[in-house]
C-alpha cells in the first residue's frame, strides 16, 4: 500500500517536473520545439529513455523527405516504404495538437481552422498542403499507434482520455526539430461530405441534457428545429400538397426524383438569420431518404430488438443445438459498441441507439397504461428520425409531440389528455408552449399521416406487452 | 422509372409553385359567404373560390388551446388525407395561419335529410358524400376497449346499447341498415330518445335477443312499415339488422347482394374516385314512385 502510494507520488513528481514552461519536455532538451508552436506537446519516449532499437522504425530524414512528401505522384506504398527504410535510431515525436481555447473541443470545423493557422505558421514551405496527402496519412494510423505503443508509454498516459480520433498530430525530426508531418485521424464516414456542412454550424450544446426549463426556450422554434417552413406572422401556408394519400405521395416522390425537389433547400433560403439552426437539420441526404424510407419504414428497423449484445459472446454450434455464452462486459463498453453498430447502419441519423431507447423508455413511462398509444407514438417518433427531422435540440420535443399526437388519435381526451400533457412536460422536461407548438410542426413533418398501417404498430405493441 | 420521369412534364415542386402563383392555397383566394355553423373548436363558413368560382366549405379551427390542436381536427385531417373517393367529401387544402387552421372542403349543399326531402324535384347527378370525420376512427389494432357511448342513438346497434365495448366495423353496418330504411320511407326506423326506448323499439321489430323472431316475421314487419321496399330490399335490410355483430353482413358482401344486381356488374369494377353515374345506364330519376330508377337513386347513396 505504502509503496504504491510512494510510487505514485514519484510518478506524479517526475511527470510534473518533466513539464517545461516553454512547452517542450525537459527530458528532451535536444528536441526543442519551435517557439511559435503554442500547442501542447508530448514527445515520444518519455522518461528520458532512448527509443529502443526494436521500436518500429518511424523515421524522418529532413534532407530528402520534404521533397518526397511534396510529390503527390508517389503512391502511398512507395512513400511509406521510404519512411521505413531509414535509420532506426531516429526519433519521432507525436504531438497531439489541440487548441486549448476552443471550448467546442473536437468539432471538426474548429480544428480545421486551427490546423490551417498552424500549418501556415509552422509549414511555410507547404508540406502536405493538399488533401490527398492528408487522406493518405490518415490511412497510416496503424503506423503511428505502433510507434506509440512500444516506447511512448508516457504519451499514452498523458493522453489518457484523449483519443487520436479527430486530432491533429505533428511529427518532428530528431535533430532539427522540423515538423515533418501533420496529419489527422478522422473517423471513417461514408458521408464525409456532410462533415463540411456540419462544420459551419455552431452546436447548441446547452440545450441537451438537463437544462433549466425556462432557459433558451424563447429562441426555440419547433418549426425551425424541424427544418420545416412555417408561415411567419400573419403569413399563411398551405399544406394542400401533403393531402395526397400516402401511397400516391410515394409514387409521386419517385417520379419527381430527378427534379431534386428539396424541402430542406427551401428552409435554407427561408431565413438567413436562423440558418445556423437550419443547417443543423440534416443536409441533402434527408430528402433522398424521404421518398423511399418512409414507405419502407418497419417497426424494428431502427430499434432492432436483436441489437442487445455485442461481440462479447461466444457462439457454440453443436450437432443438435446452438448455444451462446455471453461474457461479462462493462455496460459502457456494450453501449458504445451498440451505438457504433447503429451509427454504421444509419450514418445520417443524429441520435444514438442508446438515446433512442432511453427516450422510448421515457415515453413509455409517461403513458404506461395505454400501450397502444405508446406503440403509435414510437412509430411517429421513429418515422421522424428516419426522415431525419430529429436532432439533438429537438429530440425531446419530437418524442413528446409524437406521444401527444398518438394519444389524440387514440381517443384520449379530457382529463386524461390533460394529465398526459402534464406528465410529458415533467418526464421529458419540456415546457408546454414549446411542446404544443411542436405538436403541429410534427404533424406537418409526418405529412398528417397519423393513420399508419397496423403492421407498423403491432411489433411495437407486442414488444411493449412482452416487456411488461 | 426514369423514363416515366422524363415524360412527366410537371414536377411536384413546380406544380406546387405554379399553383401558389395563381393563388391556390391562400386564404384570400376564398370569399367567406355565410356562417354555416359553430362548434367548440371550429367555425364553418360557406365560401367561394375566387379562382374557380366553386363553392367551398371553410372549417376554421382555432389552434390555441390548452391542449394544443383539437383532436377532432387531427383525426379528420389524417383520415381524410388517406381517403379519395367519389362518395367522400374532398379535403382540398389546409391553410395554416398563426393562430388557426382552415380546412378547405368541397361544398355540399344539403345534408342527407334535405337531399331526401328534395328528391321530388331533383334531377342532378349529385353523389351522396360522407362528411365530418372528426369523430371517426380508423380500424386498428383490436386491443383497445372503446366507449359504448358511440354512434347517434337511432343508429346504435343493440350489442353496443347493451354495453358491449368490443366492436369493429360491424358497428356501422347496423346503422347502414337503419339509414337504408329511412331513405326508403322518409322516417327513421328506431327513433328512440333513451337507450331503453331504443332497445324497446328494436325488440318490437326483431324480438328479444334471446328469442329472436323468425326472419319471415321480421320481414313482414319491415315490409308493412316500408311498402316501397320489395322483397330483395327487405332481405338486404334483415342482413344488416342482425343482433349478433358477427352475423351482420359486411359492406363488401352487402354490395354483392341480389338487391344491387340490377345495377349491372360494372359497378363493382368502378374505381374509387369515379362516380356511380359514370356507369352507363345509371342515372337518377325524378319519379318518386316505386320504379327501377328511383331504386337506383337510393342505391347510389349506399355505395
Amino acid at each position: 500500500m505504502k509503496k504504491n502510494k510512494y510510487n505514485r507520488r514519484l510518478a506524479a513528481i517526475s511527470f510534473l517536473s518533466n513539464i517545461s514552461l516553454d512547452g517542450s519536455p525537459r527530458s528532451f532538451k535536444e528536441l526543442k520545439t519551435q517557439g511559435e508552436c503554442k500547442s501542447q506537446r508530448i514527445s515520444s519516449g518519455g522518461g528520458g529513455e532512448q527509443p529502443p532499437k526494436s521500436a518500429p522504425p518511424v523515421v524522418f530524414n529532413v534532407s530528402n523527405n520534404s521533397s518526397t512528401l511534396n510529390s503527390s505522384n508517389e503512391s502511398h506504398f512507395a512513400l511509406l516504404s521510404k519512411f521505413l527504410e531509414h535509420d532506426v535510431s531516429a526519433n519521432c515525436s507525436v504531438t497531439p495538437f489541440r487548441e486549448r481555447t476552443s471550448t467546442v473541443g473536437s468539432e471538426y470545423g474548429q480544428e480545421k481552422f486551427t490546423a490551417l493557422g498552424y500549418r501556415k505558421r509552422v509549414l511555410p514551405q507547404g508540406l502536405l498542403s493538399d488533401e490527398k496527402a492528408l487522406g493518405m496519412f490518415s490511412s497510416s494510423e496503424s503506423m503511428v499507434s505502433t510507434a506509440g505503443s512500444k516506447k511512448e508509454v508516457t504519451l499514452l498516459k498523458l493522453t489518457k482520455g484523449q483519443k487520436l480520433k479527430g486530432q491533429r498530430l505533428v511529427m518532428v525530426s530528431q535533430t532539427k526539430k522540423i515538423p515533418m508531418l501533420i496529419f489527422s485521424v478522422l473517423p471513417y464516414n461514408k458521408f464525409r461530405g456532410d462533415i463540411r456542412t456540419m462544420s459551419c454550424t455552431g452546436r447548441r450544446r446547452n440545450t441537451s441534457g438537463p437544462r433549466p426549463l425556462s432557459a433558451i426556450n424563447d429562441t426555440l422554434d419547433p418549426w425551425t428545429l424541424l427544418g420545416i417552413e412555417k408561415g411567419q406572422d400573419g403569413q399563411e401556408i398551405s399544406y394542400g400538397q401533403l393531402l395526397a394519400p400516402s401511397r400516391i405521395i410515394r409514387a409521386a416522390d419517385i417520379v419527381d426524383a430527378p427534379a431534386k425537389h428539396n424541402p430542406v433547400a427551401r428552409c435554407f433560403s427561408y431565413d438567413s438569420a436562423t440558418q445556423r439552426v437550419f443547417a443543423s437539420s440534416p443536409p441533402v441526404v434527408c430528402c433522398e431518404n424521404k421518398s423511399g424510407e418512409c414507405s419502407a419504414y418497419e417497426a424494428n428497423m431502427l430499434d432492432d430488438p436483436e441489437l442487445i449484445a455485442g461481440k462479447h459472446k461466444t457462439l457454440m454450434t453443436f450437432s443438435s443445438y446452438i448455444t451462446s455464452v455471453i461474457h461479462y462486459v462493462r455496460a459502457a463498453d456494450l453501449k458504445k459498441e451498440l451505438n457504433d453498430k447503429f451509427r454504421d447502419k444509419f450514418p445520417t441519423i443524429q441520435l444514438t441507439l442508446s438515446k433512442l431507447r432511453s427516450l422510448k423508455r421515457e415515453m413509455r413511462k409517461i403513458s404506461n397504461t395505454d400501450l397502444l398509444t405508446v406503440a403509435y407514438s414510437f412509430v411517429y417518433f421513429e418515422k421522424l428520425i428516419v426522415r431525419n427531422y430529429v436532432n439533438k435540440e429537438n429530440r425531446k420535443l419530437c418524442a413528446g409531440a409524437s406521444l401527444i399526437l398518438a394519444a389524440k388519435l387514440n381517443d384520449i381526451k379530457g382529463d386524461h389528455l390533460k394529465h398526459l400533457i402534464e406528465k410529458t412536460e415533467a418526464v421529458l422536461r419540456l415546457n408546454r408552449r414549446e411542446l404544443l407548438a411542436s405538436e403541429f410542426a410534427v404533424l406537418v413533418a409526418l405529412e398528417f399521416g397519423l393513420h399508419v398501417p397496423t403492421c407498423q404498430v403491432l411489433p411495437h405493441y407486442h414488444r411493449l406487452l412482452s416487456e411488461t | 422509372m426514369r423514363i416515366i420521369d422524363e415524360q412527366k412534364p410537371l414536377s411536384r415542386a413546380s406544380r406546387r409553385q405554379s399553383m401558389s402563383e395563381i393563388g391556390f392555397g391562400r386564404m384570400e383566394t376564398y370569399t367567406k359567404l355565410d356562417k354555416l355553423g359553430q362548434g367548440t373548436y371550429a367555425t364553418v363558413f360557406k365560401g367561394k373560390s375566387r379562382l374557380t368560382d366553386n363553392l367551398v366549405a371553410l372549417k376554421e379551427i382555432r389552434l390555441e388551446h390548452e391542449e394544443g390542436a383539437p383532436c377532432t381536427a387531427i383525426r379528420e385531417v389524417s383520415l381524410l388525407k388517406e381517403l379519395r373517393h367519389a362518395n367522400i367529401v374532398t379535403l382540398h387544402d389546409i391553410v395554416h395561419t398563426e393562430r388557426s387552421l382552415t380546412l378547405v372542403f368541397e361544398y355540399l349543399d344539403k345534408d342527407l335529410k334535405q337531399y331526401m326531402d328534395d328528391r321530388g324535384n331533383m334531377l342532378s347527378m349529385n353523389n351522396v358524400k360522407l362528411a365530418d370525420f372528426g369523430l371517426a376512427r380508423a380500424k386498428s389494432v383490436p386491443t383497445k376497449t372503446y366507449s359504448n357511448e358511440v354512434v347517434t342513438l337511432w343508429y346504435r346497434p343493440p350489442d353496443v346499447l347493451l354495453g358491449s365495448t368490443e366492436y369493429s366495423t360491424q358497428i356501422d353496418m347496423w346503422g347502414v341498415g337503419c339509414i337504408f330504411f329511412e331513405m326508403a320511407c322518409g322516417r327513421p326506423l328506431f327513433p328512440g330518445s333513451t337507450v331503453d326506448e331504443e332497445l324497446c323499439l328494436i325488440f318490437r321489430v326483431l324480438g328479444c335477443p334471446e328469442t329472436p323472431l323468425p326472419v319471415a316475421s321480421v320481414s313482414d314487419t319491415l315490409l308493412s312499415r316500408a311498402p316501397r321496399l320489395h322483397q330483395d330490399a327487405i332481405s338486404l335490410l334483415t342482413c344488416f339488422l342482425a343482433y349478433e355483430a358477427k352475423a351482420r353482413v359486411s359492406a363488401s358482401d352487402g354490395m354483392r347482394h341480389i338487391y344491387f344486381k340490377s345495377l349491372g356488374p360494372e359497378v363493382h369494377l368502378l374505381p374509387d374516385v369515379a362516380s356511380i353515374f359514370s356507369v352507363p345506364g345509371i342515372q337518377l330519376s325524378p319519379d318518386p314512385s316505386i320504379s327501377k330508377s328511383s331504386k337506383n337513386r337510393r342505391l347510389s347513396m349506399l355505395l
